[in-house]
């Protein structure tokens, strides 16, 4: 059947998209949602808000309540916001946050074919896929910009509407347009301006309406000003630039600005696209439309871009995020297959190092394997007189929440538990650890309370979880036979000490009062191992009896020998022997040592590389020098 | 395409009729039938029991603890309709209309509430009724508050907040988010109105300054209090009643914590003083009386004539601070002062002591006289001058002519502190820790023309659990008259932008041989 022609005053014919290419566009959206899912999957991105605490205000969290809707009524870009918090939830189970992602990529797909085929004539084949690029580059750098990008989504929606308005009057135009504006400026803040400039291009471009155009311009331009500064009292800033790329610089601590502002520019790319795209098709269209070739090379520049940016995906932050995420489900061994995937020495290896500490203690490890880990004084308990610097607190406090509430010091682990829920906000999980520790002190009614809010949250991994354990408390109020809360009672300081505790004082105020805290013990010793104060370590080793250990761990037996070596003197044991194994591997880098003698320092480190999971190799090369004055 | 219509009018038609069904079913209570008496009045969370509301008050909602699977209440007046709230659960609402015309019609009388509850086994229990009564005097119809978390070092989500008695109209007045996360830490009105009042601010992650903000007649200006010879940072302010002047104190506060002590935290004030800034010259001054070296002086409160400033002062205990807490920071024991003031003047007369730490048998802080000038009411804790937290910090009633003081009835096995008057003088708010020891909630009291104090009330809320699952702090409540006339940007602008009036400074403690300042005729 023959097409009839255009009549006078319809839009011309728009020659149809090919099967095949609809097939391609499918197979490209399964495949990156694939991509999204088994490569960066979104419980990491999701999680990556505890790992960079400098890249955001806090964690999103959403709460089933009044109060907490009416924080997001009284700006623009509010309800955007309120939606992100509920969506980004989702991100937590694997399969529906990359759903979701999927989804909001087709959306801007989509979006893109709309207005590129409005403002170019003719559907485009491969360019509108090209959005997906920016956001596979966010999400690969473990960076949630799901906010901005829902915003929009939503001007873009706004601007395919109107596009799509069909032939009408420039007033029944302009009716449209203000239609759509206010409530997207309420809605999404900044993205107004997004569809307010797609307008005017349009209008000035496909449309030819430029009378229009300029007044277009100018309710756009007046919009954020009287329905953001006067009527809702918001900043300027907040009001034009709010859900904008960079709107959030004024929360990345400076340290993490340059990789904010990267950040940050990937997404000015993908807002950048939707203004310029058009207008390149625009003039392309009006230039004779783009050949076969063309076309061909720009789909080859995409797959190379796609493949780049799949390249550069941030493996060691993935790394990071992983050990973190399953330290805090005390899934131990992910923690240590994890850790070696993260780059000694780097920024976030003391967090690591803390994690793997805490995974080889619960996996009876930690004597015998710390040292094959990289070991630093500031990681081992990440405690205020050690963490050497303010920026890394935020993400410091929540894992000395855990990692306290487990050796027993349960009012510094409440105390570490609130400094981390006024950092990252009052995220289920950090409420759940703040209400054990209630009522490991006795205080139920605190922790009903604390338990009741987390309950009240839309989180699908902590809601749930929070009302099982206030059902129980129906029946036992003290949980009795909860396992980490018995652990903490038996193990929590029995006497009431004023003050500011270091790490030594409080891991021995510990021990002073329950001799059988074996995580105290371990991680005192661990202490003393890395500061290399043997003579502390001799001292404490008396206690081995007391707490029932058959053998002595492997580090111990290289600390004590590498003591006898330098004193002349075997500490007295208690009938334990040290491990042939343990000797032999001490000779023979005894040997070594005096072998490379003469060499410089890093060929001595080089040629010993084999003892690098000992404690004499972290004495002799790794130990930092200021620690043992 | 015929179908189209008649399938939309059939949809809608359906809406409607299930909106109706829904509506009728609701409106109707379900039916009491043979109801036993139950042997006791019903336990309610909150406990809206035998305590006297004002008649202005919003509509208390609670959770009737019963088990069961119907709840209904019948509210009842001495005069005028009853009303009842029902619900499938246990969470009751009491509608606002007929609760207001309950309230307009029953001043100064009693009224009841009966509850039913339909057990598990299907029959129902009628409970003895809950009694309260309503007050003729109504309160001060707004409390402004700040909101925060548990906090211990870090601040970075605080919010100064107005709510309405009358309602649940709960608004943010200033939201340190748009202040680079300062902090708002203290918020004092002149005479309860909102004509002249004053927040007390600091910068934290950007740099706004730090100082007094004024806000008069809609007005707000930044002044920076600190002078050279009086570098600390005004805290804890009282405005005395002519308006003309500010008695404040600068604190050193710091903050250790304990191991297992149930409240892990203390504060203690290493260094404080007292000074006053005068509104209308922008002049800072002190007096050797109120800002000794030797002693810690804090919580000042001018008189309801203005004759006398209140204020709380203990011997620094300690010689030299090494570390925290410092030694013998438990003999920090404030004294109830005051000291005569002529504003007209500016004369200051002798300190003389109210009621000392050793006579009372504790540390005394946060006095607050009522706007009338009969009642003074104080807060004690065993020692140190942070009550808030101490567990055993409560309010004491004290006769400023005698120094006799009585521990007030509203007070709990938890922390009370920080109260404020209304305007009329016949009910106060505090913050109580009352049951979980841990949150900040207000409550409030009547007191009676002979000073009897009521069973205190917590106040009313909207969603009848919204306590039990609430972790923010109502923290300084105060009651107000009208609502704050500036809010949101207006303050947060005037804070980013602009430089900090400095000023005057005429005498300090520093030069105690100086005249007193004195005002221009």
């Amino acid at each position: 059947m023959l097409a009839s022609p255009p009549q006078e005053g319809e839009p011309p014919a728009v020659p149809a998209v090919g099967r095949a290419w609809r097939w391609l566009w499918g197979v490209l959206l399964v495949a990156f949602f694939l991509y999204v899912r088994l490569r960066v999957n979104p419980a990491f991105v999701y999680h990556s808000y505890w790992v960079q605490p400098e890249l955001s205000d806090g964690v999103p969290v959403f709460f089933f309540s009044a109060s907490f809707l009416q924080d997001f009524l009284l700006r623009p870009g509010g309800l955007v916001e309120f939606a992100t918090a509920f969506l980004g939830q989702y991100h937590q189970l694997a399969w529906v946050g990359a759903a979701f992602i999927a989804a909001l990529a087709a959306a801007l797909c989509w979006e893109a074919f709309v207005l590129l085929k409005a403002f170019g004539g003719e559907p485009p084949r491969v360019l509108h896929l090209a959005p997906v690029l920016p956001l596979l580059a966010l999400y690969g750098c473990y960076f949630d910009p799901l906010p901005d990008v829902l915003a929009l989504v939503l001007a873009l929606g706004c601007a395919c509407l109107y596009v799509r308005a069909g032939p009408c009057a420039a007033a029944g135009r302009l009716l449209v347009f203000l239609a759509m504006l206010a409530p997207l400026h309420y809605a999404a803040a900044g993205a107004a301006v997004v569809y307010a400039l797609l307008c005017v291009l349009f209008e000035l471009t496909a449309g030819r309406r430029r009378a229009l155009a300029l007044l277009l311009l100018a309710l756009g331009a007046a919009a954020p000003y009287c329905l953001g500064v006067a009527w809702l009292r918001v900043s300027p800033a907040a009001s034009y630039g709010g859900l904008l790329p960079f709107h959030g610089l004024d929360v990345a601590s400076e340290n993490a600005r340059p990789l904010f502002i990267r950040l940050m520019g990937v997404e000015a790319v993908l807002h950048a696209f939707y203004l310029l795209a058009p207008v390149y098709v625009f003039v392309a269209a009006r230039l004779g439309g783009m050949g076969r070739r063309w076309r061909l090379a720009g789909a080859f520049v995409l797959l190379a871009l796609a493949g780049g940016i799949c390249g550069v995906h941030d493996d060691e932050m993935k790394g990071q995020t992983a050990v973190d995420y399953y330290a805090y489900r005390r899934m131990w061994p992910e923690v240590l297959e994890n850790a070696r995937k993260v780059p000694r020495g780097t920024y976030g290896y003391m967090f690591v190092n803390c994690a793997v500490n805490r995974a080889l203690y619960h996996m009876g490890k930690l004597g015998d394997d710390m040292f094959a880990y990289g070991q630093g004084p500031v990681g081992h308990m990440l405690c205020p007189d050690t963490v050497p610097d303010l920026r890394y607190r935020d993400r410091a406090w929540v894992m000395q929440g855990d990692l306290l509430a487990d050796l027993g010091c349960v009012n510094e682990a409440v105390h570490m538990t609130c400094e981390a829920m006024e950092a990252r906000g009052n995220h289920p999980r950090l409420l759940e650890l703040a209400a054990l520790c209630n009522l490991a002190n006795g205080r139920t009614e605190a922790a009903r309370i604390r338990l009741g809010a987390a309950a009240k949250s839309a989180d699908p991994v902590h809601r749930a979880r929070a009302r099982g354990l206030l059902r129980r408390m129906e029946e036992d109020p003290l949980l009795s036979d909860n396992l980490q809360l018995r652990h903490m009672r038996a193990m929590r300081v029995q006497e009431d000490v004023a003050g500011w505790l270091t790490v030594e004082q409080a891991l021995k105020l510990l021990l002073a009062q329950n001799g059988r805290n074996r995580m105290a013990f371990e991680y005192l010793m661990g202490f003393y191992l890395i500061y290399g104060r043997l003579d502390d370590f001799v001292a404490g080793l008396g206690r081995l009896d007391e707490l029932g250990y058959e053998r002595i761990p492997r580090h111990y037996e290289e600390a004590l020998l590498m003591y006898a070596l330098r004193t002349g003197r075997m500490p007295e044991l208690g009938g334990r022997r040290i491990s042939e194994s343990t000797a032999r591997r001490f000779s023979g880098f005894q040997l070594g040592a005096a072998r490379h003698a003469g060499r410089p320092f890093a060929a001595r480190q080089l040629a010993l590389a084999e003892y690098d999971d000992t404690y004499m190799f972290y004495h002799l090369f790794l130990l930092p020098p200021e620690l043992t004055q | 395409m015929r179908r189209r219509p008649v399938a939309v009018v059939l949809v809608l038609t359906a809406v409607v009729a299930a909106a109706g069904l829904v509506y009728a079913l609701r409106g109707r209570p379900p039916e009491v039938r043979q109801a036993k008496a139950g042997q006791r009045p019903p336990r309610l969370q909150p406990d809206y029991s035998e305590t006297v509301f004002p008649p202005n008050i919003a509509a208390p909602s609670f959770v009737v603890a019963e088990e069961g699977t119907a709840y209904v209440v019948e509210v009842r007046g001495e005069r005028g309709e009853a009303f009842r709230a029902w619900n499938a659960g246990s969470g009751i609402s009491l509608p606002m209309g007929p609760w207001r015309r309950l309230l307009s019609a029953n001043r100064g009388a009693a009224f009841e509430m009966v509850v039913c509850v339909k057990g598990l086994d299907g029959g129902w229990t009628r409970f003895e009724p809950v009694r309260n009564r309503i007050a003729q005097e109504e309160i001060d119809p707004y409390i402004v508050y700040r909101r925060i978390n548990v906090i211990y070092n870090c601040y970075t989500r605080m919010q100064l907040r107005q709510r309405s008695l009358e309602d649940y109209d709960d608004s943010v007045l200033l939201d340190n988010r748009s202040i680079g996360k300062g902090c708002m830490n203290c918020h004092t009105f002149c005479n309860n109105g909102t004509d002249a009042m004053l927040i007390q601010m600091r910068s934290a992650r950007v740099d706004y300054g730090h100082g007094m903000l004024l806000i008069e007649d809609g007005k707000v200006s930044k002044v920076n209090t600190r002078t050279r010879l009086n570098p600390g940072l005004a805290a804890f302010s009282s405005w005395h009643p002519s308006g003309r002047v500010i008695a404040f104190s600068t604190n050193r506060v710091r903050q250790f914590f304990h191991t297992t002590r149930p409240e892990v935290r203390e504060g203690i004030d290493l260094k404080s003083d007292l000074a006053v800034y005068f509104v209308y010259s922008g002049e800072v001054t002190s007096r050797k009386a109120i800002s000794r070296p030797d002693r810690l002086e804090s919580w000042p409160c001018w008189s309801a004539d203005g004759k006398y400033l209140y204020f709380c002062s203990s011997p620094v205990p300690w010689d030299e601070v090494e570390g925290l807490p410092p030694e013998h920071c438990r003999d920090a024991l404030y004294d109830l002062m005051r000291i005569p003031y002529d504003v007209d003047s500016g004369e200051w007369g002798e300190p003389e002591t109210v009621l000392s730490a050793r006579e009372a048998g504790m540390s005394i802080v946060q006095p607050r006289p009522s706007p009338d000038g009969r009642f003074l009411i104080v807060c004690m804790a065993p020692y140190g001058g942070f009550p808030a937290l101490e567990p055993d910090a409560d309010l004491y009633m004290v006769n400023p002519a005698t120094g006799e003081h009585q521990r007030l009835p509203c007070n709990s096995d938890q922390t009370e502190s920080w109260h404020s008057w209304s305007s009329n003088s016949r009910w106060f708010v505090f913050s109580t820790k009352a049951g979980d020891g841990l949150f900040l909630r207000p409550a409030f009291c009547y007191i009676d023309e002979d000073g009897e104090v009521s069973k205190p009330f917590v106040l009313p809320q909207r969603d009848p659990r919204f306590y039990e699952t609430n972790i923010s702090l109502y923290q300084l409540p105060e009651l107000v008259k009208q609502p704050v006339p500036v809010r949101g940007e207006q303050i947060a602008g005037v804070i980013r932008s602009g430089e900090w009036a400095a000023v005057d400074v005429p005498v300090t403690a520093a030069t105690p041989s100086a005249e007193p300042w004195r005002p221009d005729p």
